[in-house]
């Protein structure tokens, strides 16, 4: 045996509440339904809107992105604000970490402002554990993609997706039972995402038994027998009678780092047609957490397709965030005052 | 008998009930020392006749304790000068003496490089200055260890340098590294690698495995380390220069060493006590501390590690101390700057691995003292009769890693605010004159 070392998650209360958001490792089946459920109920069933609760009225939450975002910072920001929140976007190119901040300084600055909750993005993996680690006890982090480690909100609002779609309703609420007897099949670029990470530890968590990575050699994990997933090379055998086909973004980087020859290959060997996607089960979804590459990926008949749930999976992005903002800073505000 | 915080200054006296371990005999026992007239007359062990007619020594009870001869340190960073918000020669050989060193080969990454015979006596000025521990600063290869010249290598040597390198400055173009190491032959002087290949390597910051494809960390392949290994025995091979492995790490570079040392070649290699104490998942949770170059790697290339100290694969325990100031290691752990400080602790790892045992206590002196002695060529003295006696003792007592207990200018000490087990209680030092 090594010699032990401390290693406590950040982002877990001594009881085992989530006071930050930063990764689904670790989380229980219970802790992700109660998320699932929440979400469940900010929507709207019959008009397909979002409610506006007043549930984080007088706090501040800002979002600090260090990488550009369209959707994901959107769709926090309109999740915020549909708890009544004030929210402050921080534009990173043009603050004072361009001219040399560190991120430190940065963080302390904020915190004198008196923000309750920092939604942070940036491209190094493990940065929203480290700024957890950093910030006064009062502020809350919620994880908006670190590097190629976690984008728990994005999995998370897949998972909610899978279950809108795929799992049993009885008494008139979504129930998780239906997890464990599907199979689903996560196809690119899994060794370099972010998402893909999320999503595996969520899937698991839930209970899915067949969880597919599918991918040429240079674009999967290597050590690949302990993640809790086969592994496959091939498109055709990866999602075959699958029920949930997700699809990753491709880096244009990948090509010029001696991943992949060109485009063109990779969409013929792994792009997803309509052809391919015969080979699932007839009433599979495709997923894709976007912005997608048409042509690449995805065929575009495909993307705009009746098995797409791409833009559903948007839609239900605002009220996946507004349960995970809600709940942690719920958790939070309890941890504070005991 | 004189003392400071640490140092005893002796001259006739028994210390009672240690471990002594004799890193040349290989004795291995307890017993009691006698030092007469500052020199190191013999060790009794308890089930040999025991001393008469020794009214006028003092008495040390050193019960529970091992003693050692001072180390020999190979590969430590002296952040001085150039970098001293990280700690000075001052600092860091302070905190190499508390922990029970006599002797550091430093590398020549400082600002200005050590690459001339003018930057090698001012570090060795300023060592003498600090006068905690005798440095031998290992000089650049190349000019400014940017690969393209070779540095004054005789020059050097006739300034007393012992060794060059290019620390973890890699030269990638083989044939400037062929010509280098031809050259350095000629000088009959001895080379030591950090072998990481640079491009294997490039980005990462993790052992690529279960625990950097779970973090996300940018992984670095141990094929990074055996490629350059492989390498650069075949060119050490060509040259028929003495070469010495810095902090390998990996289970296939042992292999690879122990090849080469089979064929006969003049090769030699040390491990750090970080990559023996610790494995990948030690960074779980992105604790920076545990950043290190290189990696922390599995749990069978540890094993592998320790299995080359017993089996005389590696010849020495390097620590690795590297200190960094607090804003190097504040930041998301890819973006923190790789190192551990470890003279303050090294023992307490050691210790901990003895007592699982996973590192027997002979093969562990012996690769802080004669092993690192043959590698760098330097005396190893004050544990044997006749010699001015020069020893560790080591306490198991339990001691709190803080500020007050370490000396190191480095933010970077593992464990910190933890109680650990065995540090270094006295130093003896025989002296003949009367105090």
């Amino acid at each position: 045996m090594s010699i032990e070392t401390q290693s406590i998650s950040p982002q877990l209360t001594s009881d085992g509440q989530l006071q930050h958001f930063l990764t689904l490792e670790g989380l229980t089946q219970a802790q992700l339904t109660d998320i699932l459920n929440l979400t469940d109920s900010f929507l709207n069933k019959s008009d397909r809107s979002i409610k506006k609760v007043p549930l984080l009225r007088g706090k501040t939450v800002a979002t600090l992105f260090f990488e550009n975002s369209t959707r994901t910072r959107s769709t926090f920001e309109l999740a915020a604000k549909r708890l009544s929140a004030d929210v402050l976007n921080i534009n990173i190119n043009t603050s004072a970490t361009a001219k040399g901040e560190t991120l430190l300084d940065t963080l302390r600055n904020l915190e004198a402002m008196s923000v309750d909750m920092f939604i942070v993005r940036h491209s190094s993996s493990g940065a929203a554990h480290f700024i957890a680690q950093q910030v006064t006890p009062e502020v809350a982090i919620v994880n908006a993609g670190d590097g190629q480690h976690s984008h728990p909100t994005q999995a998370m609002l897949d998972m909610y997706t899978i279950r809108h779609f795929k799992c049993g309703v009885e008494n008139g609420t979504m129930q998780n039972s239906g997890f464990e007897n599907l199979s689903v099949a996560i196809v690119g670029d899994v060794l370099h995402s972010r998402v893909a990470r999320s999503q595996i530890h969520a899937l698991n968590t839930l209970g899915v038994k067949d969880i597919r990575l599918v991918g040429p050699r240079t674009l999967l994990p290597r050590d690949q027998h302990r993640w809790p997933a086969s592994t496959h090379t091939q498109l055709e055998t990866g999602i075959k009678d699958a029920d949930v086909v997700i699809l990753l973004r491709l880096q244009k980087e990948r090509m010029t780092s001696g991943m992949l020859p060109n485009e063109n290959e990779y969409f013929s060997s792994y792009g997803l047609t309509n052809q391919r996607l015969k080979l699932a089960k007839p009433d599979a979804i495709v997923m894709h957490p976007g912005p997608i590459n048409r042509g690449i990926e995805i065929d575009s008949e495909v993307a705009d397709g009746p098995q797409s749930v791409i833009l559903d999976q948007v839609h239900f992005g605002i009220a996946t965030r507004m349960a995970i903002l809600s709940s942690v800073m719920n958790n939070h505000m309890q941890a504070r005052r005991t | 008998m004189s003392q400071s915080s640490l140092e005893l200054t002796v001259k006739n006296i028994i210390i009672k009930n240690t471990l002594f371990i004799d890193p040349i005999t290989s004795i291995q026992a307890l017993g009691h020392i006698v030092i007469h007239n500052g020199r190191f007359e013999r060790f009794i062990a308890l089930d040999q006749t025991q001393p008469e007619n020794l009214k006028d020594f003092e008495v040390l009870d050193a019960q529970g304790t091992i003693t050692t001869p001072h180390f020999i340190d190979i590969g430590a960073s002296l952040p001085e000068p150039g970098f001293t918000h990280k700690g000075t020669i001052a600092s860091e050989g302070k905190a190499a003496f508390f922990g029970g060193y006599a002797t550091l080969a430093s590398l020549p990454n400082t600002s200005p490089v050590i690459d001339s015979p003018a930057v090698f006596a001012m570090v060795q000025e300023k060592a003498k200055l600090a006068g905690q521990v005798k440095v031998l600063p290992l000089a650049a290869m190349t000019v400014g260890l940017e690969g393209k010249q070779l540095s004054e290598i005789f020059s050097l040597k006739r300034a007393g340098c012992i060794g060059f390198t290019q620390g973890r400055h890699r030269i990638e173009d083989a044939r400037m590294l062929m010509r280098c190491l031809d050259y350095i032959a000629t000088a009959d002087m001895p080379v030591f690698f950090y072998p990481e290949h640079s491009q294997l390597a490039a980005g990462g910051c993790a052992h690529e495995g279960w625990i950097a494809d779970q973090l996300g960390l940018p992984p670095i392949p141990a094929c990074a380390e055996t490629v350059a290994l492989g390498r650069d025995l075949l060119l050490v091979e060509r040259a028929g220069v003495k070469a010495h492995f810095c902090q390998i790490s990996s289970q296939y570079s042992i292999e690879l060493i122990q090849n080469a040392q089979a064929k006969g070649l003049p090769i030699t290699a040390d491990a750090s006590i970080s990559h023996l104490s610790y494995n990948e998942s030690a960074i779980d949770n992105f604790d920076s501390i545990y950043h290190l170059r290189p990696p922390l790697r599995s749990e069978s290339d540890r094993q592998a590690l320790l299995a080359g100290i017993q089996n005389n694969v590696l010849q020495s325990i390097s620590t690795g101390h590297r200190p960094q100031d607090l804003a190097s290691k504040s930041a998301p752990f890819p973006e923190t700057e790789p190192g551990m400080a470890n003279y303050d602790i090294h023992v307490s790892e050691a210790l901990a691995l003895i007592d699982s045992q996973q590192l027997s206590p002979l093969k562990w002196v012996q690769a802080l003292t004669s092993g690192p002695a043959k590698i760098l060529g330097c005396e190893l003295s004050g544990f044997q009769p006749g010699e001015i006696a020069a020893l560790n003792i080591i306490s198991r007592d339990e001691w709190t890693v803080n500020e007050a207990n370490c000396k190191s200018h480095g933010s970077n000490i593992p464990h910190f605010y933890e109680n650990m087990r065995g540090k270094v209680k006295w130093r003896i030092r025989g002296c003949q004159e009367s105090y």
